[in-house]
C-alpha cells in the first residue's frame, strides 16, 4: 500500500492536491476509506503534531497540513458514513464569547475528528448560551472551549456557570484552552481538563470520556 | 534620539491601561474612544502607581479600523476586528487607495500622547506609545489563517500586504513622534507563530525598514513564547525588547546583545491577576533576582495587564521593585 505512505507524506508538506489526487487513487485500488483515514490522515497529522511539538515546523506548516487534512476528510467522510462506521463520541467546540482566534481551536477540532470524535464546530465568539443549547440539544459528551486572550479567558467560568444552571453540568465533561489558559485556571474554574497544544488535547479528550 | 537607562535604580513599567477604569470609574470603550477620559485615566494610573513609564491605552485594533476593517466594540471589553478580509490583489489596491493618512481613532491616542508628553515633561520617565505590528495588522486585514499560510503558498501576496501595513505604521509611528513620544513599542503578537526564518522574511525585515526611516527607538513586543526568536529579534534594530511570560528572561540575556534592554516578565494572569499581594510581591522579587545581572533592564509585565486584576497586586509589584532597585519614584 504504497499509496497510504504517500498520502501521509503529501499531508505532512500541506500539498492539498495531492492528498486528495492520491486519495481518489487510492479509492479506486479498492483501499478502504477507513483505513485511508487511519493509515494514511491521522498518522501524517500526527507527524505534524510531533514536527510542531520539537520545533521543526510552525504554524503556517502545521495550517497547510491542517488544510490538506481538512480536504482529505471532507472527500472520504461521505464514504465513512455509508459504511456505517460509528463516531465515538460528540464533542462541541468553539472560541469564547469576545474572541475570536481560531486557529488553536480550528486545530484542535481537527485532531479530534482525526481521532473519531464527532465534531460540533460552533465557531468564534460563541456565547455562553450557545454552549448550552447544544449541549443539551446535541447529546455532546465533551464542551471544549478556546481563548486567546487574557481578558476573553474569563468567559470561560460563565459558560461552566451556564451549563450548572441548566442541569447538565454533570452530564458533560468540559475542557479549555489556549494560550494564557493553565491547569491552576482549569482548577479553579473547574473545568475537567485543560492542554497545553492540539495533540495533548486529543490525549485529554480520550482520557476524560475513559478511552485511554 | 538616544537615551541611556539610569544606573542608580531599576526602571519599573508595568504595562498599565485598562486596570486604570477601576480608577476613573469608567469603562474600557469609553477610555478607548475619548481622549478626555482616557488621559484622566491614565493620570490616576501615575499617581497610583508612579511607574517610570508613560504610556497610553493597549488597543490592538485602531490601525486596523483606521483602514475600514469592521471592529466589535464591546462595553465592558477589548475590541476586536471582525471582518473586511483581503484576499486578492485587487482587494488590497481597493484599501491602499482609500488609505489617506491618519484616521478613524488614531487621533484619539495621538493627543492622549500628547498630552502626556506636556504632562511629564519634566519628569525623567519614559514618554511612550504603541502601534501594531505590520505582520499582525497584515494579519487582521487578511485573516491570521490566511495570511500564515500565505507565507508558504503565495508569498509575494504576503509581502505586498505587509510593504503596506508597514507604510501605515510607519505614518502612525511618525505623529506619535511628533506629539512628543520618545520610544514606540510595536506590539506584534502574531509574530509568535512563524518560525525564525519567516520571522525575519515576514516581520524583522519590515521593522528594521522601520527603525531606519524612523531613527527612534523603538521596543518590539511578541506575546506568548517567543524563545525560538531571540537570535532574530535583535536584527530588527530595537532598543529593547518586551519579552513575555514564557521566555526566562536570563537565558534570553545570554542570546541578546547586552545594549539592547530586556524588559518584562511577570504573568499578567497567573500572577497580577490570579494571585494575592504577597505572592505578587515574592514572584517579583524572584524574577529581580533571575535578573540582577542584566545590564539593562525593565521590570514589567509580560504582557498587558488585564482590566479585573486587584489593583492592590499591581501595588505590590510596584512596592517589591523599588525595595530591590530604585531609591525614589521618578514622580516625586
Amino acid at each position: 500500500m504504497v499509496v497510504l505512505k504517500e498520502i501521509s507524506e503529501a499531508l505532512i508538506l500541506g500539498k492539498t492536491k495531492k492528498v486528495k489526487d492520491l486519495i481518489d487513487q487510492a479509492l479506486k485500488e479498492g483501499i478502504n476509506p477507513i483505513e485511508i483515514l487511519d493509515k494514511a490522515l491521522i498518522p501524517g497529522m500526527n507527524v505534524v503534531g510531533e514536527k510542531f511539538k520539537k520545533g521543526e515546523y510552525f504554524i503556517p506548516e502545521v495550517l497547510i497540513a491542517a488544510k490538506a487534512m481538512n480536504e482529505g476528510m471532507r472527500f472520504i467522510k461521505p464514504l465513512i458514513t455509508q459504511t456505517g462506521a460509528a463516531y465515538a463520541s460528540k464533542v462541541c467546540i468553539g472560541t469564547v464569547r469576545g474572541d475570536i482566534h481560531d486557529i488553536g481551536k480550528n486545530l484542535v477540532a481537527i485532531m479530534l475528528e482525526g481521532a473519531g470524535f464527532q465534531i460540533i464546530d460552533l465557531g468564534v465568539n460563541v456565547a455562553p448560551e450557545k454552549f448550552v443549547e447544544v449541549a443539551k440539544n446535541e447529546g455532546v459528551d465533551i464542551v471544549a472551549m478556546s481563548a486567546l486572550l487574557t481578558t476573553t479567558m474569563l468567559a470561560m467560568r460563565e459558560v461552566i456557570k451556564a451549563l450548572k444552571e441548566a442541569g447538565i453540568r454533570e452530564k458533560v465533561k468540559v475542557m479549555i484552552g489556549g494560550a494564557p489558559v493553565t491547569q491552576r485556571y482549569a482548577d479553579e474554574i473547574g473545568a475537567d481538563g485543560y492542554a497545553p497544544d492540539a495533540a495533548s488535547a486529543v490525549e485529554k479528550a480520550k482520557e476524560l470520556i475513559g478511552r485511554n | 534620539m538616544n537615551f541611556k537607562l539610569p544606573e542608580d535604580r531599576i526602571f519599573i513599567i508595568p504595562l498599565l491601561g485598562a486596570p486604570g477604569i477601576k480608577l476613573s470609574r469608567t469603562t474600557l470603550k469609553e477610555n478607548l474612544t475619548d481622549w478626555s477620559i482616557q488621559l484622566k485615566t491614565i493620570r490616576l494610573l501615575m499617581e497610583r502607581f508612579q511607574p517610570d513609564g508613560v504610556f497610553p491605552f493597549k488597543d490592538l485594533t485602531v490601525e486596523a479600523e483606521a483602514l475600514g476593517s469592521e471592529i466589535n466594540f464591546p462595553e465592558y471589553g477589548n475590541p476586536y476586528v471582525t471582518g473586511h478580509f483581503i484576499e486578492t490583489e485587487d482587494d488590497l489596491k481597493v484599501i491602499q487607495s482609500r488609505y489617506k493618512g491618519l484616521s478613524g481613532r488614531m487621533p484619539v491616542f495621538i493627543k492622549v500622547v500628547e498630552k502626556l508628553a506636556k504632562d511629564y515633561s519634566n519628569f525623567s520617565l519614559i514618554k511612550g506609545a504603541y502601534a501594531i505590528g505590520p505582520f499582525t495588522l497584515a494579519g487582521q486585514m487578511m485573516g491570521i489563517s490566511k495570511l500564515c499560510m500565505n507565507v508558504i503558498l503565495n508569498a509575494g501576496l504576503a509581502h505586498k500586504l505587509i510593504e503596506f501595513t508597514t507604510k501605515v505604521i510607519k505614518d502612525y509611528i511618525k505623529a506619535f513622534l511628533d506629539a512628543g513620544a520618545e520610544i514606540v513599542a510595536i506590539l506584534e503578537p502574531s509574530a509568535v507563530m512563524l518560525s525564525p526564518d519567516q520571522f525575519d522574511e515576514f516581520s524583522g525585515k519590515y521593522l528594521s525598514y522601520l527603525v531606519k526611516e524612523l531613527k527612534a527607538p523603538l521596543i518590539l513586543h511578541i506575546c506568548g513564547n517567543s524563545s525560538h526568536l531571540l537570535k532574530k529579534m535583535p536584527h530588527t534594530g530595537a532598543k529593547a525588547l518586551s519579552l513575555d511570560s514564557p521566555v526566562n528572561l536570563k537565558e534570553a540575556s545570554k542570546v541578546v546583545s547586552e545594549e539592547i534592554i530586556l524588559m518584562g516578565n511577570l504573568a499578567p494572569v497567573k500572577i497580577f491577576l490570579q494571585s494575592t499581594p504577597d505572592e505578587v510581591a515574592e514572584a517579583t522579587l524572584a524574577l529581580l533576582d533571575e535578573t540582577k545581572d542584566i545590564k539593562n533592564f525593565i521590570l514589567s509585565s509580560g504582557c498587558d495587564i488585564p482590566s479585573e486584576t486587584p489593583l492592590e497586586n499591581i501595588e505590590a509589584f510596584m512596592k517589591a521593585g523599588r525595595k530591590f532597585g530604585a531609591k525614589t519614584s521618578p514622580l516625586i
